[in-house]
Order: structure tokens, then C-alpha cells, then sequence
């Protein structure tokens, strides 16, 4: 229940593969669809998108699907009906809800809390919060046993890192480039094998590697030096255009690349 | 808190970003103390914008009014039309001592991208301009105007494709080139430090303003008034007075086609609190914390938000917040123009029936302080169109 999902799949020392889906795009029923896809195929963490109308963090193909699906009328409870459905058929996988500050702050930081939870979301992932704004939304992650997950990024100072390492809970979510969600060719992979040392010499919580990763390749070499990867827009392309058959595929290719890694 | 007014400000931004709010934060505050710096400032304010702007007492407006005396702080007067260019002047200068080559910046109704774009070429550095689709459409000279000067200008067609999203536009372009790129936000709003920096580029109107009617009036004015959008000119004016808690101070905002339409862009009149382009204040926005479009007859005024600093001097209760509707708006357009033979932009046009309205209200002997933030010459087409005057007329 609740933090310990988490704890759990850690400590079997398995690289795990984080999915990142919209909830209510292409639509409702087609994202509900998708989501039960990506599990079926393997996925170890869920991360479940609430749509906001401005997306900073975002590039064009995730930016698309907040807007589509805002037009689509998701609201927080279609947010929370997918988590509380999908929880039934898969009770050990980690559920994260992914959204911006300002849905939390407005609806209310307890009551988005309390009905998050209730869902059986485990955690959240607020990008645009960092760690010095974040004490309001963790006195309510930590009375609802939510794990707030931080962020980390390139550009993050020694002393930056060790702040984010003693506020995030049970992991941190490092940002693999400078730069917003989308998939790359190429990733500045030396650079981030270097970042991931530093994160390493400041932190012993296990770390996950998101934005630009988009197949198995970059799974494997960002997963030697990582404790998983996050894989977002990919996902959320072939959701759009309705492709469950190439999405278990894309899932089933990250996963098996990651069981490829080398063990810590 | 660090970097809040009260409860507003703050800085919810991604990670990535955090360093180089941190790099600005205290390089501006190494700046700030340093008099060789403003010194600078100063002279390409002087001898490049026009600055020191006249204080304009307006006889004929008072007369109409027949109340208390009208005064105009001549902002119209600046190189480049309007007030913005005393802040990107400061930001621009900012930029060359942090090292950084490159510029972006974000604009609604293309003044604040000119402003950039001529500082830019002023100090020799590379500028790219965020425009909302639709702003580009209807603003199309000054699209012109900022690329004669040099500046790449971006349309931006996601969102509602208007300044909230130009803004959201030029924060993905900083987070994927915060490393080389300085990006110089318009007004007083976005994550700390730069209301703050914005504001003390500005309020040398206000510091101005207050030695000018001084020596003109030997009193300080009853009431100062502004057009509030983001806030930067009101902020500007507001602040050296803000400590003479007699002065009232009275913000305008944009009320479109009244509050109760639900087509405005009063952040403060029609909002409620939130967190969007990195700071914690009044938002346009539904129940579910998503933001809503505006509606505002000037385009520089249609932003869903308000400056972190205002949302404190109203809840704190020092300064006012009233609106304008876009009829008030123009009523004010066409009366300062017959009166003083001054046409204003839109924006301050907001202010200008209030203005008429407080000195009513002070009556003789009181003295009422109006910022023109900005010429009307910008709006000339639109205003046109909306008065239905052909030029032939």
C-alpha cells in the first residue's frame, strides 16, 4: 500500500521503466485503454498525466495531449476514476499523478491529497515545484502517505542536489538534458553519466532519468548508470494515434533493453 | 519568506531553471550596489530613451474634470513609445555583465518586443522575440519594426496563442538554453527575482514624478493612477510613493466587456489565487486551477495575471484595484486626445476616466498623478476600426 509499491520495486535491485501516459487523450476510454496496455507489457511505475493549459515543462507532442485533452473536458475526477480502475487489476505497480502546481494549489493542496490517495495514486510529480516551494504540498504528501517526487537536472548545483536529495521521497527524477519533454535522437550521454556521479556523491536515493528517451538503446546505456528511466512522449504519440499494438511493442523493447543493464 | 511579498512571488519553476534564477538573484544584487553600473544605466537613459520624462500638468483635462489638478507623467514621450524601454535597457545591460550573448523575450502587443529588440541592438546582442499567433496578426508593424531591428521573431501557435502563450513559449526556449540566454521579461511578473528587478528598473517614474510635482506643487499628489496588466508601469510609479501611505494609490485594470461577462482581463477584480509563469498571485482561471482565456481591447493589458507586488498591495490594502471596461477605455481615448491633443495607447487610456473621477472626488485644491504609460500611435488601425471612422473623414 501506498509508499512501500515503491520502496519494494527498488529493493529488488531490477532497473525499472517508468511510463508516462495522458489521462483523457486521445480521449477517455482510447488513454484508459493505453494505460492497461503499458502495464500489461511491463511497465514498473505508472505515471499518470492530469492535463493543465500550460504546460512549461513540456515540449510539442505532450503539450498536444494537454490541450486535447483539456478539450476533451478531463477533469481531476476522470483523472481519478482511470487510477482507481486500473488499481483493481494491478495492485503492486506504483501509481505517480503527474501535473502542475497550479490544478494542486487550486482545488485545494489537502483535498487534491486526500482524493489522489483515495485513488490509489502513490506519489506525485509536480515539475514545476522545486524544492523550496514544495514544503506547503508535503505537509499533505506526508499526512496522506503520498510520495513527493523531485526533480533534478543538469544545471543542478552540488548544494542544489543535496537539498533535492533531502526533500524528495523514496526517489529522485532526474532530467536527462536542459530542456523540455520530448524525444531526442541524440542525448548528451557523457554529460549525463557525469551528472549522475555528482547525484550519486550527494544522494543515496535511487535516481530515475527522464525527458528525450524514446527506445531501448537509450534505455540500456542510461540504465547502466541509473536506477531506471522515464519514457513519456513515445508513449503518449502512439496513444494519441490510437496504436496499442506498437505501444506494448515500444514497452516490451524498453523493458527488455533495461533487463539488459548492468546490476548496481 | 525568501523572494515573496506576503504571501505572493516565490519561484515555481523547473529545476533547470533554478540556477539561473539563482546566477541572476545575486548578480543583480552585486550590480545593484555598484554605481558605475546605473551610472550607465543613467546615461543611455538620458541620452538614448529621453529620460527624464516631463510631468505635464493638464489644463484643459482639468478644467473638464473641475475638480482637483490633473498632472501626466509623460511616459508616451520615450524612444520606442512607451515605458517598457526603461526596463529593457536595465535588463539589457544586466545581460552583458552576466556574460550571456543572447536574448529572448516574450510580447503581447509588440512593445515590449521593440523595447527588447532596440536595446538589444543598442549593447550588440543576439534577440529572438516570442509572439502569440494571433498578437502577430493583429499587431503587424511592430512585427516588422523588431525584425528591421535585427530580431528574430517566433510566432507561437500553441495554447491560445496570445502573450500567456509567447510567455510559456519563451520558458521552453530558456530551459533548453538557460546555460547562454538571458530572457527579459516584460513587466513585473514572473519567478523572483524578477518582479523585483523589473520594478527598480521602473521606478525611476515614480522617482521622478515624486521630485517633479515637489517642485512644482510643493506637496506630494492625493492620488497616483495606472493601468494595471502584468504591472510594470504602475509598479514603476507606484513604489517611491507606497511609503507615503496618504498618497492612494489606484491601479486600472482591463474589464473587457465588464467583469460579469466573464470577457476581461482583471486579474484582481475577476481572479482568484494562484501559481502560473513561476510566481503565486492572482490568476484568471476556473475551478480546477486552469487558466482562462482574456479578453481586453488592448492587447497590451489581455494577460491572465497580475505582478506578485500588486497582489500584495491589495490584500495588504495599500493601493486600489478598479477596472475600466474597453468602452471607458476608449471614452478615455478620444477625451484625452480632444482635450490635450495627446493620443494615448490603449492601456493607460484605461486610467484616464478615473483619473477624471478621483479629481471630481478630491476636488479644488487636490492633485490627482496619471501615468501615460505609452503613445496611442501603435493602436491607431484598431481604433480606427473600432470607431468606425474612415480616414477619408
Amino acid at each position: 500500500m501506498g509508499r512501500e509499491r515503491i520502496v519494494e520495486k527498488f529493493s529488488r535491485g531490477e532497473k525499472v521503466l517508468v511510463c508516462y501516459l495522458m489521462a483523457g487523450y486521445p480521449d477517455y476510454e482510447t488513454s484508459l485503454e493505453a494505460f492497461r496496455t503499458v502495464l500489461k507489457a511491463g511497465a514498473d511505475f505508472l505515471e499518470i498525466g492530469f492535463p493543465f493549459s500550460d504546460p512549461v515543462a513540456d515540449g510539442t507532442t505532450i503539450q498536444r495531449a494537454h490541450e486535447e485533452a483539456l478539450k476533451r473536458g478531463t477533469k481531476l475526477k476522470h483523472v481519478l476514476r482511470i487510477s482507481s480502475t486500473l488499481r483493481e487489476d494491478f495492485p503492486d505497480t506504483p501509481f505517480f499523478l503527474m501535473t502542475y502546481y497550479n490544478p494542486v494549489f487550486k482545488i485545494g493542496v489537502e483535498k487534491f491529497c486526500e482524493l489522489v490517495r483515495d485513488s490509489g495514486i502513490d506519489g506525485l510529480i509536480v515539475p514545476d515545484l522545486p524544492p523550496e516551494e514544495s514544503w506547503e504540498l508535503k505537509s499533505y504528501t506526508q499526512k496522506y502517505g503520498l510520495s513527493l517526487v523531485l526533480l533534478a537536472s543538469p544545471t543542478s548545483s552540488e548544494r542544489r542536489l543535496k537539498l533535492i536529495c533531502k526533500h524528495t521521497d523514496d526517489m529522485t527524477y532526474f532530467v536527462s538534458i536542459t530542456g523540455t519533454t520530448g524525444a531526442r535522437e541524440k542525448l548528451p550521454i557523457e554529460r549525463l553519466r557525469a551528472d549522475l556521479q555528482r547525484y550519486r556523491k550527494s544522494c543515496d536515493k535511487p535516481v530515475v532519468v527522464g525527458f528525450g528517451i524514446s527506445n531501448g538503446e537509450q534505455a540500456k546505456v542510461i540504465g547502466d548508470f541509473s536506477d531506471g528511466v522515464v519514457v513519456g512522449s513515445a508513449l503518449v504519440k502512439l496513444a494519441g494515434e490510437r496504436k496499442f499494438h506498437e505501444l506494448s511493442q515500444k514497452v516490451q523493447e524498453l523493458k527488455s533493453s533495461l533487463k539488459l543493464c548492468l546490476k548496481p | 519568506m525568501h523572494g515573496y511579498f506576503g504571501r505572493f512571488g516565490g519561484r515555481f519553476v523547473p529545476e533547470t531553471l533554478m540556477y539561473a534564477l539563482e546566477e541572476l538573484e545575486s548578480k543583480y544584487q552585486e550590480l545593484s550596489s555598484d554605481r558605475s553600473f546605473w551610472e550607465e544605466l543613467n546615461y543611455y537613459l538620458r541620452t538614448y530613451a529621453g529620460r527624464p520624462t516631463p510631468l505635464y500638468f493638464a489644463k484643459n483635462l482639468t478644467e473638464y474634470a473641475g475638480g482637483a489638478k490633473i498632472y501626466i507623467k509623460r511616459e508616451d514621450l520615450l524612444h520606442t513609445g512607451a515605458h517598457k524601454i526603461n526596463n529593457t535597457l536595465g535588463q539589457a545591460l544586466l545581460t552583458k555583465k552576466m556574460g550571456k550573448k543572447r536574448v529572448i523575450a516574450e510580447t503581447g502587443a509588440g512593445q515590449h518586443g521593440v523595447a527588447t529588440a532596440t536595446a538589444c541592438t543598442l549593447l550588440g546582442l543576439d534577440c529572438t522575440v516570442y509572439m502569440g499567433e494571433e498578437d502577430a496578426e493583429r499587431q503587424e508593424l511592430n512585427v516588422f519594426r523588431m525584425k528591421l531591428l535585427g530580431a528574430k521573431v517566433q510566432v507561437v501557435k500553441s495554447g491560445s496563442k496570445t502573450l500567456k502563450d509567447a510567455i510559456n513559449e519563451a520558458l521552453r526556449d530558456w530551459v533548453s538554453n538557460v546555460e547562454t540566454t538571458h530572457y527579459i521579461i516584460g513587466s513585473v511578473v514572473g519567478p523572483h527575482p524578477f518582479p523585483t528587478i523589473v520594478r527598480d528598473f521602473q521606478k525611476v517614474i515614480g522617482q521622478e514624478a515624486k521630485e517633479q510635482i515637489l517642485k512644482v506643487e510643493g506637496k506630494l499628489p492625493d492620488a497616483v493612477i495606472a493601468c494595471v496588466g502584468g504591472g510594470s508601469n504602475a509598479m514603476g510609479i507606484f513604489y517611491p510613493f507606497v511609503e507615503h501611505t496618504e498618497v492612494r494609490l489606484i491601479g486600472v485594470e482591463a474589464g473587457g466587456l465588464g467583469i460579469n461577462s466573464g470577457k476581461h482581463a482583471a486579474s484582481i477584480n475577476g481572479g482568484s489565487v494562484g501559481v502560473l509563469h513561476g510566481m503565486k498571485s492572482y490568476f484568471l482561471q476556473d475551478e480546477e486551477g486552469q487558466i482562462i482565456p482574456t479578453h481586453s481591447v488592448s492587447a497590451g493589458l489581455d494577460y491572465p495575471g497580475v505582478g506578485p507586488e500588486h497582489a500584495y498591495l491589495f490584500e495588504s490594502r495599500r493601493a486600489q484595484y478598479v477596472y475600466a471596461t474597453d468602452q471607458e477605455a476608449l471614452e478615455g481615448f478620444k477625451l484625452l486626445s480632444k482635450l490635450e491633443g495627446i493620443i494615448p495607447a490603449l492601456e493607460p487610456a484605461h486610467a484616464v476616466l478615473k483619473a477624471v473621477e478621483t479629481a471630481k472626488e478630491l476636488g479644488k485644491g487636490g492633485i490627482v498623478l496619471l501615468n501615460l504609460s505609452g503613445r496611442g500611435d501603435k493602436d491607431m488601425y484598431h481604433v480606427m476600426n473600432l470607431l468606425k471612422i474612415s480616414p477619408s473623414e
